[in-house]
């Protein structure tokens, strides 16, 4: 008995060691970037090692100033110009139609959510084309607007069928107290199920947020001005085909672009996990 | 005046399905009305209904003076105590209790004096700033009753709210909820209820008046001890009692001027009240019905008792009681006699002979086929 507990005890380590070392590997190009970023431009394609024979920090304030007119201050700016407003969009959109539903009765509902659910399948590009020609007909080509607008009428399925499956997991028990209590359908959204819907709420914004502080396409093919760049773009302008490329320095801007995403993610870490694996709340 | 008169309920739903079947019940002002039956019975259903929490597909539905079939929840003058608490998992004991009172307008001052003596009244007053989460099943129970209470409804809804609770919990909130009951209706606040449980034992010691209910039908709606000693057919004689009394098909027989009910091998007299009342009654299929309680080791003083012969199997104590299980020919009885008497069957073996004495004046008889009591007056 004793000897099998000990055995039972042994496991736990040599999977720690295991996962670690294969947790290890897969970081490791993201760990070598941050060493890179305090290596000199040689050193950079001669050692695959983490550590630099020399720290160097001009990388990181040569990176921020950039070769344009602008500097990172501004693309950062742009890039959260873009996100924020993109972010809560989403979250009004798709709430409201998430919750419409997975709480609602209507003509049309079957068919409606088939084909939301379909769209998530639409290759990205194929809509590039049609939707680039009814901004351009709106006058919204170098602006955030195309970039913005879709969201705001919960094209971002992903989100809304991840809301609806939530939102299926609560009980119905608290809305009905809601209703005698007094709640009409939007009191009820508002005071009762938005609280529960947390979790889901702050996975949506950590995706939208690193997505949208990724996206490149959408920028690239809406976006003309340099002034209006966000990071995606202007980390691109920065490896130029007509000039030598500053590695270093791409190299610290890179980390530094990825700081806000890896602090949204961190910060909402607990709550994304249970809104990403929709256990829902139990009433 | 918040008595609540269901005409002819009906809920049909849209596949074809009817869970309730013409429904007609008057609950008068005050009452407390407990909806009992087995899973499936639609009890919950009709509770719904009187809340507004599901559609009413026929009839009239009416709480005091109003037709409230088409009135939203909040317009009816209703609160419920839901089975899983419903409490607002975000919110603190106190906003749970405030909750529909600030929706409805009324000022804070109102709001926080009716949360309070509501606390008081429940004695969760130290509850006030905890979440659900850090509360006991009982205390969620408590707050879950002291949100209906604060709303001063017309009529309480209760939708099984002890049946989440260990036994002991659930004997103690039990008494509670009967005396908060009659607290509140001797202080002249408006206190109708409706309290649906399939626990017989919840509905026996709670209910002024019980309404059986099956597959969507009333059975019986009268008082506890009526329903017990004159049930008006099978189902609500079995379902009412606990141990639930014993039923056996069986066959009348006439001769020598008396009707004899056949038990195993033996064919025992009905007294003579029972005979009269089956005058008009052709049926030789019946049910014969005889609580646990009824059978006894010894026989009774009155002279009713008759010997039946039984084959013992086994016995359970319960303290002051045991409970034994005897069969006659392949029928199974309960039996339920006091615990002393339980030493005279110590020594016996299972499939040892055993004589029981029946009291015939206190016995059921139903129709074979109907099932309904043959001796209701």
């Amino acid at each position: 008995m004793i000897a099998e507990e000990e055995n039972n005890a042994k496991p736990p380590l040599m999977r720690y060691l295991i996962l670690g070392c294969i947790a290890f590997l897969m970081l490791y190009p993201l760990i070598w970037l941050v060493g890179a970023s305090f290596k000199t431009n040689s050193e950079i394609f001669s050692s695959a090692g983490f550590w630099p024979n020399k720290i160097e920090f001009s990388a990181y304030a040569a990176g921020w100033k950039t070769s344009s007119e602008y500097t990172f201050a501004t693309y950062f700016i742009n890039s959260f110009l873009i996100t924020i407003p993109k972010i809560f969009v989403t979250l009004i959109s798709c709430v409201m139609v998430a919750y419409a539903f997975a709480r609602f009765d209507f003509y049309g509902k079957k068919l409606l959510f088939g084909i939301m659910v379909s769209t998530m399948m639409l290759p990205l590009i194929i809509l590039r084309m049609p939707q680039y020609l009814m901004f351009r007909e709106f006058g919204w080509i170098d602006t955030y607007l195309p970039l913005i607008i879709p969201s705001a009428f919960a094209t971002d399925t992903f989100f809304v069928f991840m809301l609806v499956q939530f939102l299926r997991a609560i009980p119905r028990d608290m809305e009905e107290a809601g209703m005698i209590d007094g709640c009409n359908a939007l009191q009820l959204l508002f005071h009762i199920i938005i609280p529960m819907l947390k979790p889901a709420i702050i996975s949506v914004i950590v995706f939208q947020f690193i997505w949208t502080m990724n996206d490149f396409m959408g920028p690239l093919i809406y976006l003309a001005s340099v002034e209006n760049y966000p990071v995606s773009l202007a980390l691109k302008m920065s490896i130029g085909a007509t000039e030598e490329v500053e590695w270093r320095n791409v190299i610290a801007i890179s980390v530094v672009a990825l700081i806000p995403s890896i602090a949204v993610f961190f910060a909402a870490q607990k709550h994304f996990i249970e809104g990403a694996t929709s256990s829902g709340v139990k009433g | 005046m918040a008595q609540v008169s269901l005409r002819q309920i009906k809920k049909t739903y849209p596949n074809g399905f009817t869970a309730v079947h013409g429904v007609d019940l008057e609950i008068k002002d005050g009452e407390f009305m407990v909806f009992v039956g087995p899973s499936g019975c639609a009890k919950s259903t009709l509770l719904r209904m009187v809340a507004g929490l599901e559609k009413i597909t026929g009839g009239e539905m009416w709480i005091g003076n109003k037709q409230v079939n088409d009135l939203a929840p909040k317009e009816r003058g209703i609160a419920m105590v839901f089975q899983n608490y419903a409490l607002y998992p975000h919110m603190k004991v106190y906003e749970n209790l405030a909750f529909g009172l600030k929706l409805s307008g009324i000022s804070k001052q109102e709001v926080d004096q009716r949360v309070r003596h509501a606390a008081e009244l429940l004695e969760m007053t130290h509850l006030l700033d905890r979440f659900p989460k850090q509360l006991s099943g009982g205390q969620a129970q408590r707050v879950a009753v002291g949100r209906a209470i604060v709303k001063k409804p017309e009529v309480f809804l209760f939708d099984e709210p002890l049946s989440n609770l260990d036994a002991k919990l659930r004997a103690s909130m039990r008494v509670r909820l009967t005396d908060l009951h009659r607290t509140l209706r001797d202080s002249g606040q408006a206190a109708t209820s409706i309290y649906v449980t399939h626990d017989q034992v919840e509905a026996m010691t709670m209910g002024e008046r019980i309404c059986v209910l099956k597959e969507g039908r009333i059975q019986q709606v009268d008082t506890p001890t009526t329903l017990y000693n004159r049930p008006a057919n099978a189902f609500v004689a079995s379902f009412i009692g606990s141990p639930e009394m014993n039923l056996i098909k069986t066959n009348l027989h006439q001769a020598d001027g008396q009707i004899k009910v056949q038990l195993g091998s033996t064919q025992l007299a009905l007294p003579a009240t029972h005979t009269a009342r089956l005058s008009n009654n052709k049926a030789a299929d019946v049910i014969f019905g005889i609580r646990p309680e009824h059978i006894n080791f010894h026989a009774r003083a009155q002279g009713d008792s008759l010997p039946l012969e039984t084959t013992y199997r086994f016995m359970e104590h319960m303290g002051a009681e045991i409970f034994l299980y005897v069969s006659v020919g392949d029928t199974p009885l309960t039996v339920r006699m006091p615990a002393e008497e339980a030493e005279a069957l110590a020594q016996l073996e299972r499939g040892a002979p055993i004589q029981l004495h029946i009291q015939m004046s206190a016995c059921h008889l139903f129709d074979g086929q109907s099932e309904l009591s043959l001796l209701q007056p």
